[in-house]
């Protein structure tokens, strides 16, 4: 797992050359790769390998090699908290850690690693269709980076939310 | 002496004299310019050394 | 002028001697010479001009009579000779020219043509030979070549000598004005030498040689305050361009001030705005870098929460050694040696160890792996909170510098409203500084050529003062002013006299060859003289005199008219008063000789023309065809004196033959 040159085409394939080489809001297209993962499983999209357009886009093995760990880490995640398949805790406990150990050839990484890519294929239209809609100039672009960044953060920090309210009532009375 | 007027005899006269030159010569050609030019100096010089 | 006797012999067709014995009387001043044409009439008349001028206008060069030509031998010679016997000024004077032509064996040939002879009678009947040097001035003054034209008047040949030759000098003597002419020259006109230059020079030389270069000096010094004026002037005129100009952008300058200020703050924001997009730039550059060095980890914080939770719910059987995996294991078995040194074989204590190990490692025990998992959330947690702030500093400042951007481009547009349509002034500001320059630089100019003047006035002070007393210390000097006086005011009246004279001559000859010309030719023309004595035919038309087309006719007329005028006029006496009595100044009589008079008028002119001619002219010789003489003898026939026949014998032989009458 993720020894191998990586093959995105397709539509995917535009979509991760604009956000590396036009937009340059990830550095490499493995960035893109990686974030896509991410942002793919938060939002629970998935999507399938695009057959129309001719455009693909590679990351080498050697580029891979050097976020190897990020990868597996990510893998490992996506593996332990996706609940789409129906598998019980433990299942999926033994599918991220266990499954995945050097060497060792199983079934079910196949298929594994196929869920795994459909988060990434999802979550890079996600990220295509954000920074498309209403960035033109490099300027939009760091507005939109921010804004997201920003909704993320104030997600993260709406737990205390709830605190913030207090404290506000207090100086009140 | 320079502020005085001319002698009008003196003139009238000198004035017959160099016509009367220049007349004759007209006929006979025979005198050059230069030479015309030193007979009326001399007509006006002669005239202006008379005392009447 | 009268002509008493033409002689030609061997001259073109006129074979051997020739006479024409011209007729002078008062009552029968005409002489009629009847001829066809080409019998020689115009011969006759170049006779006149060859002899008198040496000119001809034969095509063919040859003077000498063919016949006579063709039946010379080798060796022979023979003379071509016209010689003209007339009276001028009381004078009877025998003019000749001849020119020898030598056969041999091959041709007749031409030699050089002889210079003219001039002889005259004195009164006490000697002849006096005039000296070569003169012959050309006596025969000019007796009858000028320019005017020769009119009084040999080829009329078939003729081009309007009137309308073209300056004849103003030879009219002039003509009519008698020479001698005032002459007189103004020697006094005063004629810059090589005259009277007055000549006075005044022995003046100068007389005088002391001192005052000569005093002279000099201050004439040097007049020159030289000219020029300096002159550069002054310029000068003057500069410095007031450019202080019109500097009062001009001042006031420019003045009234924009406040947009020359709002123009200096247009430029520094203009820079300001420029490098705050640069930095920009690189502000947008780092924020993007900072953003993607850790965006995975930052968007998995959720995630790996929920990751936490769920494994720290679960019991994981965790035993196995940190960071061992089962190929470790494998490959000590392989090895067949532990880490420590014990022996492992197959069956052994030790591999059965290490076999049981295995459970706990992966794949058997994922304990290691979860327990690394854990350890590699926390790690991210902390810098994913350094993270979010550093990105939001970031964009502060990439916010802040948008901020400052916008700011200034607000300014800067409205300063740019404000300013617009104004002048731009840093150009008016920077010539202005150069007019500064300018104008410095020709005050400076002023004030030296200012002094430079002062400097020529003293000098020429100076030396007026030491020419005046050199000068009015010399009594000969006086004496020498006193004649200079003398010399202008004869001159000044001579020049008065003539003018007047002239003007009367002029309108005199206008109106008397209108008045010939209207007996000549009744219509409404008119004729006009200009200062140059040339004759221009003018209708009279409404307002305006305007030049007409001519007809050969007309002009054939016209030159007559003049040619009369001129003939009548010198007839008369000019007198000028001086209170010693009058001063006869007349000129001679003229002839007039005409080839073919009447071929170009019509009937009624020639009448007109034969009653006019005998009456303004001393002397009339014509050259006539029969037809045309059978209109005019009617009319002129009793003042005819001599008459003549020309008698064509063959191309080239003519005889002619006296009419007895």
């Amino acid at each position: 797992m993720f020894e191998n040159d990586i093959r995105i085409t397709g539509k995917h394939a535009t979509h991760i050359k604009y956000l590396s080489n036009k937009a340059k809001i990830y550095e490499r297209y493995i960035d893109v790769y990686m974030n896509g993962a991410i942002i793919g499983f938060l939002y629970g999209r998935r999507s399938e390998k695009d057959n129309d357009i001719d455009d693909s886009a590679n990351i080498l093995a050697s580029t891979l090699a050097n976020e190897r760990l990020k990868c597996d880490f990510i893998y490992r995640l996506i593996m332990l908290l996706d609940e789409t398949t129906g598998h019980s805790v433990d299942e999926r406990i033994n599918r991220a850690f266990r499954d995945v150990s050097i060497g060792r050839e199983d079934e079910s990484v196949g298929s594994n690693m196929k869920l795994f890519d459909s988060y990434v294929l999802g979550g890079i239209e996600v990220l295509y269709d954000i920074y498309t809609n209403g960035c033109e100039t490099k300027e939009d672009l760091i507005k939109k980076v921010y804004k997201v960044v920003k909704n993320f953060n104030d997600e993260l920090e709406a737990s205390s939310l709830n605190e913030k309210i207090k404290e506000a009532m207090v100086d009140y009375s | 002496m320079l502020g005085d007027d001319l002698d009008e005899k003196k003139l009238n006269r000198m004035k017959l004299n160099i016509i009367i030159l220049e007349r004759d010569n007209v006929k006979n050609r025979e005198k050059t310019q230069e030479e015309m030019v030193e007979s009326i100096r001399k007509i006006i010089a002669l005239e202006l050394k008379k005392n009447y | 002028m009268l002509i008493k006797r033409l002689l030609m012999k061997n001259f073109r067709q006129f074979l051997g001697e020739q006479v024409v014995v011209i007729a002078d009387d008062i009552e029968h001043n005409v002489t009629v010479i009847l001829g066809k044409n080409t019998s020689g009439k115009s011969t006759l008349l170049n006779a006149f001009n060859w002899c008198l001028y040496g000119t001809n206008n034969f095509e063919t060069k040859d003077l000498l009579n063919s016949d006579r030509s063709r039946e010379m031998q080798s060796g022979d010679k023979e003379i071509v000779l016209v010689e003209i016997t007339l009276v001028h000024s009381d004078t009877e004077y025998i003019i000749s020219r001849s020119q020898e032509y030598r056969c041999d064996d091959r041709s007749v040939r031409a030699t050089p043509v002889n210079p003219p002879k001039v002889s005259y009678k004195k009164p006490d009947g000697q002849t006096e030979i005039v000296r070569s040097a003169h012959i050309t001035r006596v025969i000019n003054e007796i009858l000028p070549e320019e005017l020769s034209g009119y009084f040999f008047f080829d009329t078939e040949k003729i081009e309007n000598i009137s309308n073209k030759v300056d004849v103003t000098e030879a009219v002039k003597s003509l009519l008698g004005l020479s001698v005032l002419y002459n007189a103004m020259r020697h006094l005063k006109d004629y810059s090589k030498c005259n009277v007055i230059n000549k006075v005044k020079s022995n003046m100068d030389m007389d005088g002391s040689r001192n005052a000569a270069d005093r002279f000099n000096r201050i004439k040097s010094e007049q020159s030289r305050r000219e020029t300096i004026s002159e550069d002054l002037s310029n000068t003057k005129n500069q410095i007031d361009y450019y202080e019109k100009r500097k009062e001009h952008l001042s006031e420019i300058i003045r009234d924009n001030q406040p947009t020359a200020v709002l123009q200096r703050e247009k430029e520094k924001l203009e820079t300001a705005i420029e490098n705050e997009l640069i930095s920009l730039n690189m502000t947008c550059d780092n924020f993007v870098k900072e953003f993607n060095s850790n965006s995975t980890n930052y968007f998995s914080i959720p995630l790996m929460q929920r990751a936490l939770e769920l494994l720290k719910n679960e019991k994981i059987v965790d035993k196995g050694i940190k960071d061992m995996t089962s190929e470790s294991i494998k490959e000590i078995i392989e090895r067949k040696k532990c880490v420590c040194g014990t022996e492992v074989l197959e069956g052994n204590e030790a591999y059965n160890f290490l076999i049981k190990e295995l459970e706990y490692l992966p794949p058997q025990s994922i304990g290691t792996v979860i327990r690394n998992f854990r350890e590699r959330i926390y790690t991210y947690g902390s810098t994913n909170k350094t993270y979010y702030i550093n990105l939001e500093s970031r964009y502060q400042a990439f916010y802040r510098s948008k901020g400052r951007i916008q700011e200034w481009n607000d300014d800067l547009f409205e300063i740019s409203d404000q300013i617009k349509g104004k002048e731009n002034i840093r150009k008016y500001e920077e010539e202005l500084i150069d007019i500064k320059g300018h104008l410095k630089k020709f005050i400076g100019k002023k004030e030296d050529l200012i002094r430079l003047d002062e400097n020529c006035i003293r000098e020429i002070e100076k030396h007026q003062k030491a020419y005046d007393s050199l000068s009015a210390a010399t009594e000969k000097n006086k004496d020498i002013m006193l004649h200079v006086r003398y010399a202008e005011e004869i001159y000044d009246w001579i020049a008065k006299t003539y003018s007047e004279k002239e003007s009367i001559i002029r309108e005199k000859l206008e109106s008397k060859v209108n008045e010939i010309f209207s007996q000549m030719y009744h219509g409404r023309r008119k004729v006009v003289i200009d200062d140059k004595y040339r004759v221009a035919l003018l209708t009279e038309y409404i307002d305006e005199d305007i030049k007409t087309d001519r007809s050969r006719g007309l002009e054939t007329v016209k030159n007559f008219a003049f040619v009369a005028g001129l003939v009548d006029l010198a007839r008369e006496k000019i007198t000028s008063k001086t209170s010693d009595g009058d001063v006869d100044l007349s000129s001679e009589p003229y002839p007039l000789i005409m080839d073919a008079p009447f071929s170009n008028a019509d009937e009624g002119h020639v009448k007109n023309i034969s009653q006019i001619l005998p009456e303004i002219a001393e002397q009339i010789v014509m050259f006539v065809m029969e037809k045309d003489w059978s209109f005019a003898e009617p009319v002129m026939g009793h003042r005819v004196g001599k008459s003549y026949y020309l008698d064509k014998i063959s191309e080239t032989l003519t005889y002619i033959k006296e009419v007895q009458s």
